[in-house]
This record gives C-alpha cells, sequence and structure tokens, in this order.
C-alpha cells in the first residue's frame, strides 16, 4: 500500500466493520422481528445477550426504536452507518466517490426513515446499499490491498458476529478461512502469523484474536 | 432552460447522495449541511466570458509578480508606487518567508478573486490568494446538472468547466520538486472537508491528514502502512499559514507539518499557494493592483476594482469625509465580512465617531462606493 | 578585537518521559563584520540527526527529531568569539521600521516616547530612550513570560531583559528608527540575554536598556529579528502518553575574556 498512510489503513479497516455491522445485525434485526410477532415477544433480550448489551427497553418497539435509530447506543444502525460514513470520507481518493456515496444514502436513509415509527422492512433499504457499498468497493477500488483492507475488517466483524449468534460451524468457518486469507496479504511483518491457530480455538470468544488483528493497524 | 427549472429538487437530492457538504458550528455543535446550489445559471456570453478570462489572468499574474517582488527585491515600493506601510503592516506579509524562491516562481497557483456585475459592467471587489475555497462546487453541480437536464447542454452552447481537476493535476505536477503530489486536509470537521476529499480524488492526489506527513532530513515524506514512506514533491495544503509549522509559527498547532517550512526553503517541496500570499490580497493593497498591472505588464488593466479610495492619500481623505454617508468603510485589518460599515446605516453617534477613527487612524480604513448589483435576470 | 571564549547550556528536565519530540535551535551566534565565530561546537542530547540552515533573518538554525522515549534534552554550544566594536555595517531592512507583533506601542507607551528627549543624533536619542526605559522600568525576575508584550510590561512597570528591549525597540520605532530585537551572551556567568539593535547612518549600533548602556564589546550575539519571537533559541513539539508533563530548565551561560 505505497499510498496508504496508517492512520488510513486504519479507516479502512473499520469502515469494513462497521458496514458489515450494519448489514449483518440489520438482518438479524429483522429475523428477530419476526420471531416476536408471535409467542416469543421478549427474544429482544436474547439479542441484547449476545451482544452484552445492558441497556433495558420497556417493550419490543423500544428495543426497535433504539436498536435502529438511536445514534447515542453504541450498538444501532445508525451509530454503525455513521461511523462507516465518518470513515468513509476520509478516504474518496482511495474508493471513490461512488463508493462512498452508498455508505451515504444507507446513512441518509436511517436518518430520515427511522425519526418516528419503525417500519422493519425499511432495514431493507439499508440493506441494499450495504450491499451496493460492497459491489461497488470490488469494482471502483483499484488497489487490491485497499481492497483487502476494507475486506479484512468485514470478516474481522463478520466472524464476530457469526460467534456471538452462534451461525452454524459452516457459515464459521468460511468467514474464518476469508479472514485468514485477507490478514495474510496484509501482515508483510508476520504479527499475526498465529491467526490461523488463534482462530481455529476461539469458540465464541472471538476478542483474544481481534486483539492480534487490531495489532496491524496501530 | 425549462426543463432545468422543473429538475431543480432532483439535483438537490443528487448532491445529498453524494454528500455535498459544507460544515458549520452552531452554539458549539458541529453541523453538516448541504451546499445551497441553485441550478439557474447566470448566463454569461461568450464574448463577454473571455474578456472576463484575460482580464483574471492578467490580474493573477500581475498579483504572482507582486509577490515575488515584495518577497526579494522589493522594487515597487523602491519606485513608489506601493508605500511600505501597506506592505509591511499587513497582517498577510510574512518575514519568515523572505529568501525562499517557490518552484517556477509560482505564489499563487490558485486565486480566488471575487466579481459582481452591475450595470456598467464587472467590478473586482477582493482576491483570495491564501486558501481559496470552493473549486468544487461547480465542478460536481455541473455533473449532475448535465444528467438531470441533458436538453440544457444540448440546445445551448456551454463552456465546459470539469477540467479544473486535470489543470490542477497538472499544475501540481509541473511545480512539483519529486514526489506524489497531496492534498493535506486540517481534518474531517474542517468546513470544505468534502472538497479536500474530492479534489484529492478528481486531481489524483493523495489526501493526507497532517499525522500522514513528516519531515526527515528537509524532505517531506508521506508515511504509508507498510513502512516505505513517500516522497512528497508537492503539497495543495488547505489550512492556513499560521498553522502550517509549529517550528515556526504557531507553536501549538497540531495540524501542522513540524520542519515543513525548512522542506521548503530548501528547495524540497513545492508548497500551494506559497505561504505569505496574505500581502497580496490584504484589503489595503487592493487600492494598488491596477498600478501594479500597469507596473509590472505595462498594461491598462482590463478589469477595474471597485471605486476605492484610501484616507492615506490627502484628496482621497477629503472626499471620504465629505462623502461618508454614501460609501462603504472596510477596515483592513479584519476578514470574511467583519469590519464592513455602510455610512448611510449608522446612527449620528457612530457616524462620527467612524469619521474621527478615520482620521486618527487613516492606515486602517478604504472606503468604496456602494455598487448596485444586478440580480439575475431569467 | 577582542576574543572570549563562550559556553552556553540548557538542559530541559521533562516530569515524564516525552517522545516525538521535533526541535528547532537558534543557538549558534551570528558572524559578521564585527563578531567571528571559531572552533564552535553543537551537542545535542540525546544524539539525533541534525540539519543546519539559515532563518529569514540570517540566523543559523539547527533542526532534528528525537524518536524515542526520553526525559532529559540538552543542547551545549561553545567555542570562540572574536570581536570588534559592537556595529554592523549594513543596507537597513526597513522591515524593522514597523511594528511587530510583540512590540505594538498602546497609547501610554505613545505618550511616554513624546516625554523622551530627542538627541542631537541618533546615538543620542537611542541612548535617552534606553535611559527612560531602565528609568521607568523595575527589573523583576518572573514578574513577566515569555508571551507578555511590550504594551503589557510597560503597563505592569516590571519586567526582565526581553521586555526592556521590546519596549524599547517600540519606543525608537514610534521616533522613526529602526529598530531590532537581540538575544545572545553577555560577559560573565548568568543566562541568555537580550538587547536592542538600532540603526544610524548606515549600520547596526547595539543599546542594553536592562543595563542602562550602549553596547562596546563583550556582547555576544546569537540572533536578531523584529522581536523575541523571531529569536527563540529553543522550540519545540513532542507527545507524551501520560498526559501533561512539566518542564525544567537548568541554563548555564559562561562567557571569559581570554586575553586578560
Amino acid at each position: 500500500m505505497d499510498n496508504v498512510s496508517l492512520s488510513k489503513a486504519s479507516s479502512l479497516f473499520w469502515l469494513g466493520r462497521y458496514a458489515e455491522r450494519a448489514y449483518t445485525l440489520s438482518s438479524y434485526i429483522i429475523s428477530y422481528s419476526d420471531r416476536m410477532v408471535d409467542d416469543d415477544r421478549t427474544a429482544y433480550l436474547d439479542f441484547c445477550g449476545r451482544l452484552g448489551i445492558t441497556e433495558t427497553f420497556a417493550d419490543k418497539y423500544d428495543f426497535f426504536n433504539k436498536i435502529i435509530s438511536d445514534e447515542n447506543n453504541s450498538f444501532s444502525i445508525s451509530h454503525s452507518l455513521m461511523l462507516a460514513y465518518d470513515n468513509a470520507i476520509t478516504l474518496r481518493d482511495q474508493i471513490d466517490t461512488e463508493t462512498v456515496a452508498y455508505i451515504q444514502l444507507a446513512y441518509n436513509s436511517v436518518l430520515r426513515s427511522f425519526n418516528k415509527d419503525v417500519n422493519i422492512m425499511d432495514l431493507q433499504k439499508i440493506l441494499d446499499y450495504v450491499m451496493s457499498f460492497w459491489g461497488a468497493a470490488d469494482d471502483f477500488i483499484t488497489d487490491e490491498d485497499v481492497r483487502c483492507t476494507i475486506k479484512a475488517g468485514k470478516f474481522t466483524e463478520r466472524v464476530d458476529l457469526f460467534c456471538r449468534f452462534e451461525k452454524g460451524e459452516e457459515y464459521i468457518s468460511s468467514a474464518k478461512h476469508r479472514l485468514c486469507n485477507y490478514i495474510k496479504r496484509l501482515d508483510k511483518n508476520h504479527s499475526c502469523d498465529d491467526l490461523k491457530v488463534l482462530l481455529e480455538r476461539c469458540g465464541s470468544d472471538f476478542s483474544e484474536t481481534e486483539q492480534c488483528i487490531l495489532q496491524l493497524f496501530r | 432552460m425549462e426543463n432545468l427549472k422543473k429538475q431543480v429538487g432532483r439535483v438537490n437530492e443528487s448532491l445529498d447522495r453524494y454528500g455535498v457538504k459544507f460544515c458549520l458550528y452552531k452554539n458549539g455543535k458541529f453541523i453538516d449541511q448541504l451546499f445551497p446550489f441553485d441550478a439557474i445559471p447566470r448566463i454569461i456570453e461568450y464574448d463577454k466570458f473571455k474578456v472576463l478570462e484575460k482580464g483574471l489572468k492578467q490580474r493573477a499574474y500581475a498579483l504572482n509578480l507582486f509577490l515575488n517582488d515584495i518577497y526579494s527585491k522589493r522594487s515597487i515600493i523602491k519606485d513608489g508606487i506601493v508605500p511600505e506601510e501597506f506592505v509591511y503592516d499587513a497582517t498577510g506579509f510574512l518575514a519568515e518567508r523572505v529568501g525562499i524562491t517557490p518552484s517556477l516562481g509560482v505564489y499563487n497557483h490558485i486565486s480566488g478573486i471575487d466579481l459582481v456585475e452591475a450595470p456598467e459592467g464587472w467590478y473586482i471587489l477582493e482576491d483570495n490568494l491564501r486558501v481559496p475555497s470552493g473549486a468544487s462546487y461547480p465542478l460536481i453541480a455541473r455533473d449532475i446538472t448535465r444528467k438531470m437536464s441533458p436538453s440544457t447542454f444540448e440546445n445551448n452552447k456551454v463552456y465546459e468547466n470539469r477540467d479544473y481537476a486535470d489543470i490542477l493535476r497538472n499544475m501540481m505536477d509541473e511545480v512539483s520538486l519529486g514526489g506524489i503530489n497531496v492534498v493535506l486536509t486540517p481534518g474531517r470537521y474542517n468546513s470544505a472537508f468534502f472538497e479536500h476529499s474530492y479534489l484529492a480524488k478528481k486531481a489524483g492526489a493523495v489526501l493526507a491528514f497532517p499525522e500522514d506527513l513528516e519531515v526527515i532530513n528537509d524532505v517531506l515524506y508521506y508515511k504509508t502502512f507498510n513502512g516505505t514512506p513517500q516522497r512528497v514533491g508537492a503539497v495543495y495544503r488547505r489550512l492556513s499559514d499560521e498553522y502550517l509549522d509549529p517550528m515556526v509559527f504557531v507553536q501549538n498547532s497540531v495540524i501542522g507539518v513540524p520542519h515543513l517550512m525548512e522542506a521548503y526553503r530548501k528547495g524540497n517541496v513545492a508548497i500551494i499557494n506559497a505561504p505569505g500570499n496574505g500581502v497580496a490580497d490584504d484589503k489595503g493593497i487592493y487600492y494598488f493592483v491596477p498600478r501594479m498591472i500597469k507596473y509590472y505588464l505595462g498594461e491598462e488593466p482590463i478589469l477595474n476594482n471597485a471605486p476605492t479610495y484610501v484616507p492615506y492619500y490627502k484628496e482621497d481623505m477629503k472626499y471620504i469625509i465629505d462623502n461618508l454617508e454614501k460609501l462603504v468603510i472596510k477596515d483592513v485589518s479584519e476578514a470574511g465580512g467583519y469590519g464592513v460599515l455602510f455610512g448611510r446605516d449608522l446612527s449620528k453617534a457612530d457616524f462620527e465617531k467612524l469619521k474621527d477613527h478615520i482620521l486618527a487612524e487613516p492606515r486602517r480604513f478604504i472606503a468604496q462606493e456602494i455598487i448596485n448589483f444586478l440580480d439575475l435576470r431569467v | 578585537m577582542k576574543t572570549y571564549a563562550f559556553d552556553f547550556k540548557n538542559k530541559i528536565i521533562f516530569s515524564k518521559a516525552i517522545e516525538n519530540q521535533n526541535f528547532i535551535l537558534k543557538c549558534v551566534p551570528l558572524n559578521y563584520s564585527a563578531q567571528r565565530i571559531f572552533d564552535e561546537d553543537v551537542i545535542i542530547s540525546p544524539s539525533c540527526k541534525v540539519t543546519s540552515s539559515e532563518d529569514s533573518f540570517g540566523n543559523y538554525t539547527r533542526a532534528g527529531f528525537i524518536k524515542c522515549p526520553h526525559k532529559e534534552f540538552e543542547y551545549n554550544i561553545c567555542g570562540k568569539a572574536l570581536l570588534g566594536t559592537y556595529m554592523e555595517v549594513t543596507p537597513l531592512e526597513r522591515l524593522f521600521l514597523f511594528e511587530s507583533q510583540m512590540t505594538k506601542a498602546s497609547d501610554e507607551m505613545k505618550a511616554f516616547a513624546e516625554t523622551i528627549k530627542k538627541g542631537e543624533t541618533v546615538h543620542k536619542t537611542a541612548l535617552n530612550v534606553s535611559h527612560a526605559v531602565y528609568e521607568k522600568m523595575t527589573y523583576e525576575p518572573f514578574s513577566t513570560n515569555v508571551e507578555t508584550t511590550a504594551a503589557e510590561a510597560f503597563a505592569l512597570g516590571k519586567g526582565v531583559c526581553q521586555d526592556y528591549a521590546h519596549i524599547t525597540i517600540a519606543l525608537l520605532r514610534q521616533s522613526g528608527i529602526a529598530a531590532r530585537y537581540a538575544a545572545g551572551l553577555m560577559e560573565g556567568e548568568g543566562e541568555t540575554h537580550a538587547w536592542v539593535d538600532y540603526y544610524a547612518g548606515n549600520a547596526w549600533y547595539g543599546v542594553d536598556p536592562t543595563n542602562n548602556k550602549k553596547i562596546d564589546y563583550s556582547y555576544i550575539k546569537i540572533s536578531h529579528g523584529r522581536d523575541s519571537k523571531d529569536c527563540e533559541i529553543e522550540k519545540g513539539v513532542f507527545t507524551c502518553a501520560e498526559g501533561i508533563v512539566d518542564q525544567k530548565f537548568e541554563i548555564s551561560v559562561k562567557v571569559v575574556n581570554e586575553d586578560d
């Protein structure tokens, strides 16, 4: 990465993480919302438990409201998109204006759709925009290392969330495999050589592995 | 044009998509705002535009010669064209750059010259030669309006403005002293951050934050993730002189690059625009620009200043005192629209106070005739 | 001509370890017609790569960067100076006729300038101004700091050599005499000193308002400029992982006449 500074590499990594967090949590919220239609009205407690959210919610509506649009709640979709946006706009020269625009659109849509009533279907728009962002990232970013850094962020987040939500061995190991590949490419000083071992034995606790990866961007 | 009018709402939608923003601080809170853009153009006919273009080039060129002169021989002072106090008292005069010759002798690579149209023609209101801002907005606005209303552009011959980024890139390459080009932004929360990142992208330069740059052995480098520093040949800096280098200017500046001025002095990096340009866009110096054009170029100015008087000259002082109620008075030490007073709007007491103030400190003020702006003909 | 040996040391002790220190020093004495420096040696510790240059006023600069954590920073400059009578024949830089950041005259100072008797020569006027400042002010260490302007010190009525020099410069410029700030070393032991150069005829001459005298020998000039800001001996920025850092300075200056 000849023209990427450490601070930008770190922004790329976190852009990937926050975009992925917004995407995967949005899709989980949609499926938890489905569970809560019938008997399981407090399924959101399970959601909170898995993420370690200690805040209490009055009911599922209060939960939806805050988990989607409360910018001050660090687990909310709008918080993730805000931080993705904050990182993206500093990276226009690396990732192209079109790529930045999809994060901008996703962030605009969460700000506009959710200020009053929550309609779960509006989350679909966010999924669409973030998915388009990944498409744009693949298409418009010419520097392979730059692309890898965003993807390293994406899969770091994905492994973490999949572990927390016990997504299933097949998905988790696929995500771990891809994460390993991206990190290997970037890790020219071999500071993450034991990443594979760490990932194999991490179970549902990803934090040790995460620390190892974060060192790369410090 | 009818078609363009219908599309105005969608233009803003598009500006939103691309995050065309500028930022403000209001009550201590940081607010991102969409850049207000009026899609309906002010039409300048080709012939008139060519005159404007020629006049602006002439002016920018003379200002560049002035800067070269002021920071070296100062013959314009010795020849009595510009009184020395207007130079040495100007807040933008930067003694710290005396003796440094910029790459190719260029000081004002980018000039922001403010114009107004009056019934009798164009007037220059002021020159901005330090860190002029705003070039990105017409670029992106043109891109968008062409998409929204292609027929407007099919049916009218519209002068292309989108080559600005290429010109910027070529200019940076030309003045570069070897290495990559960077746009140095003070940060994400700067009011013109959108512009910094957009121009960097468009001109193929690296967008750099202050912490990404360092000077080693009098050479400026961009610090990279993989550890090999990239030499920087030209830096388009979007922060003002006083924050540029804590070793020379404001010491507690955290947005500067230590030793940048030394790299500049040794001729290892081009700084765009050159530090010290403030002496040429000073409100007091403005009065002398038409004289500079004659002095340096031996030409008559193509574009006129707004009629201006400086109380430093006795005959001007008399005119100002006699006609204060129809003039606008500007304090030369203030900038950004501050320190501007209209004689006709002042109370009796303030009016007299201003008069006394001008008499006591003639160097501090300039006076101008009030110009009747020509409104847009739609 | 007289030969002096000088030794100037400044040790900065930080209360916590600092790193990424960028510094620029203007600590090497000038060379000009009445002052020749030889056998000079500059030692900076911790040792680092240092680049040399001159600023826009012709003062020598040494710049460097120290990355590793350290708790002390020291520079030591020693050498010999061959001094003639204090004066410098050179064309006038007219910038020195104008007010600078630290030397703006307040209304009180302007009124005070009116009360000072003009001499028959520029030299006499300059001495009168210097004498007036000496009489008006009380020398009191720590009563002001490096950011104190001429007007502030004048209002306070006390200060140190920097303030005496600033006020004298402001008053001289008020009376149309070009003046510049000079930083350097005086014969004997103590600290760095500041005085004033004024322009008469075709040359700069020196006056020391703190000591109420015209300068002839034994003043080694390090740098000169519009005011103290152009002559800061050490300027630096650094980072510290542990928060706010206190700095302690240990300065020593020794200048001896070798002819005695």
